[in-house]
C-alpha cells in the first residue's frame, strides 16, 4: 500500500515564491519539496542570529497570520463569550456590547476588513446549515476597522437585532451540547494591486515571519504572544539573513490599528485548525482563516532564549 | 454495559480474541458515565450524562499492524471489529518501531474508585451546583462553573495471555466567580475521586472573596518578582515537565532533558535539591490506575529526587533500543511540600505577588522549556507579609526549571486541578524568587 504521502499529488500552478525566495503553496502542495527545505531551513535557523527585542515592523504571511487572526478577531467576537457564558473556561470578551453600539469602535485601522464566512469553498468550517438547520452565509464582522458584527445562533440573533441567526451552532458529537462556535472568519485581501516584496519594499526595521509557533492570549484577549516557525530579518527594504528566538507580543486592538497594509488578493490564502476548543466539556471545531500577507508597524518582539544550565 | 464487572469484561474480551486469525491479536475496552452541570451569569447552562463504550482491536502480522474500534457488542459487530483489524493490518506498511505485545502481568489492586461517586444522582449534582450559586449571589457577584462526574471501567486483553482491569471515579469542580461591573474575578477548583470530599460552598467562598477583593487592580510594571503561586497555578506550569519526562525526546534534542552533544540529562543535578517528584498509583489521596494503555505496570517511581533527574519514561520500542526497562509515564504526579500554609507563606514574604491562576500556558521553546501565559482571577500585591492590594495581570515568560531554581519556600501540600489538561495532582504552594512578568494585560 505504500506510507500514504505517494498519493498526494501536488500542482506546481500552486506553487509561489514567498519573499527570501521561500517556497509557499496555494491548495495543493509538493510535501517532498517542503520536507526537504524544511530540513535546509531547520539547519539556517541553527546558525541564524538571535533576534535584538525592541519594536520592528512585520510581515507576516498567511501560514501565520491565520492563528493570529484567530486568537485576536475569531474568539473575541464570539457573542457568547460577550455574554459570560464561557466566564469559567475560554473567558469572556473586550469586544462588549457597548462598543457594537457605539458603531465606531475602531478595532482596526481603516483597510482591516473582516468577514465571518460558513460557506468558503476549501476551508475547513464550510457547511450549508448549521446544528440548528439554520442557512449559512457571509457577513461583516470588523467594515473599515470598526466593529459591526459577532457570530451567533438562533438564541441570540434578536440581541443585534438580527432577524435571523448567522448560522454559527455546532456540536462536535452526538453525546455534545450544539453551541456557538466560531465560522471561518478571514481578513479581506487589499484592494490596491500590492505583493509581498511591494511589502517588504517599504520597511526599515523589520521581521518577515512565515508559519505558526507558540501562541497564548489572555481570557479577554486583548494581550496575545505569538511565535512563528521562519523569522527573516528586514533592513531598508530587503531581507537579510535569518533570526532565531523570535516572539511578539500586542494588544489585540492596537495590533490591528498598526495594519498599514495587506497585500492583494492573488496573494491570499487559508490556514486553519482542526481542533480549536470551547466549553465544558471541551468540545473540538475545525475553522479556517484567510488572508494576504499583511504588514503591521511597530510590533513589541521579544528574544525567547534562555539557559537551563 | 458502560460498566461491566472483571468478569463479565473477561468474558467479553475472550470471545473477541476468539475471532483472530493474526499472529497477535490485543483488545482494549473501556465504558464511561459521565455527567455534568455547567452554569454561567448564576443559572444553569447546559447539563446531561453520557454513557459511552468502546471497543478497540489490535491485530498484527509480523510488524504490519491494524486498529479498528466499534460500540456494538454483539457477536456479528464483535468479529466485524475483528476482521476489520485484520484487514487494515494486511494494507498497512511495516511499522520498523513494532514491538510484540506483552505477556501476563501482576498488577496491584488499585484505589481508583469510590462508589459514593459512582452513586452520584442528579440530585446532588444539582445540590452540589445551587450551593456555589448561593454563596455567588449573597456576595452580590455572578458565579460561572462546571460539576463533572466520571465512573467507568478499563480492560485489555491480549493473546500472549495478558489480562488487566480496573474501575475509577472522580469528580471535578471549578468555578470564576466575577463582580457584576466585571472589574474583579476570582476562581477556585477542586477533584477528587470520592464526591463526599468536594465542598463547593467553601471553594465558591473563596472564589468570591477573590472577586471582591481584585476589583480596584492597580498596574504595576513587569518584571522580575518574588510570587507565590497558589497550587492551581504551580500545576499548569510543573504538568509541562510532567508531560516531557519521555527519553526518546531527551535523546533525539527535543527536551529540556537533552544534553548537549547527544544523550539524556538523566542523573544530573537540574534543580533546587528541595525538589521531589514522584508518581505512586497507591497514594490514598491521588490513587491512578496500577497499569498503563500498554499493559505495563504503574509502581512508584522517582522522577526527581533532591534535585537529580532520577528516571526518565520510554516507550516500549525505546527501551528495547536502549537495553533499558520500560518505565511508563506518570499517570498521576506528586511534588513533596513543607508545613507552611498559603497564608504562613504570604506573612513571611517582604514584597511579592500571590497567583490565583495562570492561564493559556504555551511552550515558546522545548528546549529550556520556557513557557509562555497570564496570570488570571485574583492577582495581589504583597507587601511586609501582608496582601495590599490587586494588581493587574501579568504575561509571563518563565521555564518551570529555572523556577524550581529560584525556590524560596514549599508550602503543605493539596490536591488540584490543571485548568489546561482536566489533570489531578498533588502539589504544595511554591514561593519563588525572579518569577519573569514579560507584560501587563488589561483582562480581567
Amino acid at each position: 500500500m505504500g506510507m500514504g504521502y505517494e498519493y498526494i499529488n501536488h500542482r506546481p500552478q500552486n506553487k509561489i515564491v514567498g519573499g527570501g525566495g521561500v517556497n509557499l503553496y496555494k491548495g495543493r502542495y509538493d510535501m517532498l519539496e517542503d520536507a526537504k527545505a524544511g530540513g535546509a531551513q531547520a539547519g539556517e535557523k541553527l546558525k541564524a542570529k538571535t533576534v535584538e527585542p525592541g519594536k520592528y515592523d512585520l510581515i507576516l504571511d498567511p501560514s501565520h497570520l491565520w492563528l493570529t487572526i484567530h486568537e485576536s478577531v475569531g474568539h473575541p467576537t464570539e457573542l457568547d463569550r460577550v455574554l459570560g457564558y464561557e466566564a469559567n473556561f475560554a473567558g469572556t470578551s473586550f469586544l462588549t456590547l457597548d462598543k457594537w453600539e457605539s458603531k465606531k469602535f475602531k478595532f482596526g485601522s481603516d483597510i482591516v476588513n473582516f468577514v465571518g464566512d460558513k460557506t468558503q469553498v476549501g476551508s475547513l468550517g464550510a457547511v450549508g446549515y448549521d446544528d440548528e438547520g439554520v442557512g449559512c452565509g457571509q457577513w461583516d464582522i470588523i467594515k473599515n476597522g470598526v466593529l459591526v458584527n459577532y457570530q451567533t445562533i438562533r438564541d441570540q440573533a434578536h440581541i443585534l437585532g438580527l432577524k435571523a441567526s448567522q448560522g454559527c451552532c455546532y456540536a462536535d458529537n452526538w453525546s455534545s451540547v450544539q453551541f456557538q462556535r466560531m465560522p471561518n472568519v478571514s481578513l479581506q485581501p487589499g484592494k490596491e494591486k500590492k505583493s509581498v516584496d511591494d511589502l517588504i519594499k517599504g520597511v526599515e526595521k523589520g521581521i518577515y515571519i512565515i508559519g505558526d509557533g507558540s501562541f497564548s492570549i489572555d481570557q479577554q484577549r486583548y494581550n496575545f504572544q505569538f511565535g512563528g516557525q521562519l523569522f527573516y530579518e528586514i533592513k531598508n527594504g530587503k531581507i537579510v539573513g535569518m533570526l532565531r528566538d523570535v516572539a511578539y507580543q500586542a494588544n489585540s486592538q492596537e495590533f490591528w490599528n498598526s495594519c498599514v497594509g495587506i497585500a492583494d488578493a492573488s496573494d491570499y490564502r487559508l490556514g486553519g485548525a482542526f481542533g480549536d476548543g470551547k466549553g465544558q466539556p471541551p468540545q473540538s471545531n475545525s475553522v479556517s482563516h484567510g488572508s494576504s500577507t499583511a504588514r503591521f508597524n511597530g510590533v513589541n518582539v521579544i528574544n525567547t532564549a534562555r539557559n537551563i544550565g | 454495559m458502560p460498566i461491566l464487572t472483571k468478569d463479565e469484561a473477561q468474558a467479553l474480551l475472550k470471545k473477541v480474541l476468539s475471532y483472530s486469525k493474526a499472529d497477535e491479536c490485543e483488545v482494549n475496552l473501556s465504558g464511561t458515565d459521565s455527567a455534568n452541570i455547567r452554569y454561567a451569569r448564576n443559572s444553569v447552562s447546559t447539563s446531561g450524562k453520557v454513557s459511552q463504550s468502546q471497543l478497540v482491536v489490535s491485530s498484527a502480522y509480523g510488524k504490519k499492524s491494524g486498529v479498528a474500534t466499534i460500540n456494538e457488542f454483539d457477536d456479528a459487530s464483535l468479529e466485524k471489529v475483528v476482521r476489520r483489524s485484520e484487514e487494515l493490518a494486511q494494507l498497512a506498511p511495516e511499522n520498523p518501531e513494532y514491538v510484540s505485545f506483552l505477556g501476563p502481568q501482576k498488577y496491584a489492586e488499585s484505589k481508583t474508585y469510590v462508589k459514593a461517586t459512582a452513586d452520584i444522582t442528579p440530585r446532588l449534582r444539582s445540590d452540589l451546583v445551587a450551593q456555589s450559586l448561593e454563596v455567588a449571589k449573597a456576595g452580590k457577584a455572578i458565579a460561572a462553573g462546571f460539576l463533572e462526574d466520571n465512573s467507568g471501567f478499563t480492560a485489555m486483553m491480549n493473546s500472549k495471555g495478558l489480562f488487566a482491569y480496573n474501575t475509577a471515579t472522580n469528580t471535578n469542580f471549578s468555578v470564576t466567580v466575577r463582580t457584576e461591573d466585571g472589574r474583579g474575578s476570582g476562581y477556585a477548583t477542586r477533584g477528587y475521586n470520592d464526591v463526599t470530599k468536594l465542598d463547593t460552598k467553601k471553594a465558591t467562598q473563596i472564589a468570591t472573596e477573590k472577586a471582591l477583593k481584585s476589583a480596584e487592580a492597580k498596574a504595576i510594571e513587569p518584571g522580575k518578582y518574588t510570587v507565590i503561586l497558589e497550587p492551581a497555578a504551580v500545576a499548569v506550569l510543573l504538568e509541562n515537565v510532567f508531560f516531557r519526562l519521555d527519553a526518546r525526546q531527551a535523546d533525539e534534542g527535543r527536551s529540556f532533558l537533552s544534553k548537549a552533544g547527544g544523550g539524556t540529562r538523566q542523573g544530573e543535578k537540574l534543580v533546587d535539591e528541595r525538589v521531589n517528584i514522584y508518581s505512586d498509583p497507591l497514594n490514598p489521596d491521588l490513587p491512578t490506575s496500577t497499569w498503563n494503555g500498554d499493559g505495563r505496570p504503574q509502581e512508584k517511581v522517582s522522577w526527581i529526587e533532591k534535585g537529580v533527574i532520577k528516571n526518565l519514561s520510554y516507550s516500549r520500542y525505546w527501551a528495547e533500543k536502549k537495553g533499558v526497562k520500560a518505565v511508563p509515564g506518570p499517570d498521576g504526579a506528586i511534588m513533596e511540600g513543607g508545613t507552611k500554609s498559603l497564608e504562613e507563606l504570604i506573612a513571611g514574604t517582604k514584597k511579592g505577588v500571590l497567583v490565583t491562576r495562570l492561564w493559556y500556558i504555551r511552550d515558546v521553546d522545548p528546549q529550556s522549556l520556557l513557557l509562555t501565559g497570564l496570570t488570571r482571577d485574583g492577582t495581589f500585591y504583597i507587601e511586609n507579609g501582608k496582601i495590599q492590594y490587586p494588581i493587574k495581570n501579568f504575561r509571563f515568560n518563565e521555564s518551570p526549571i529555572i523556577m524550581l531554581n529560584n525556590l524560596e519556600e514549599l508550602g503543605k501540600v493539596e490536591r488540584t486541578v490543571s485548568v489546561e489538561s482536566n489533570q489531578n495532582y498533588l502539589l504544595p504552594p511554591l514561593k519563588v524568587r525572579d518569577f519573569t512578568f514579560s507584560s501587563l494585560s488589561d483582562a480581567v
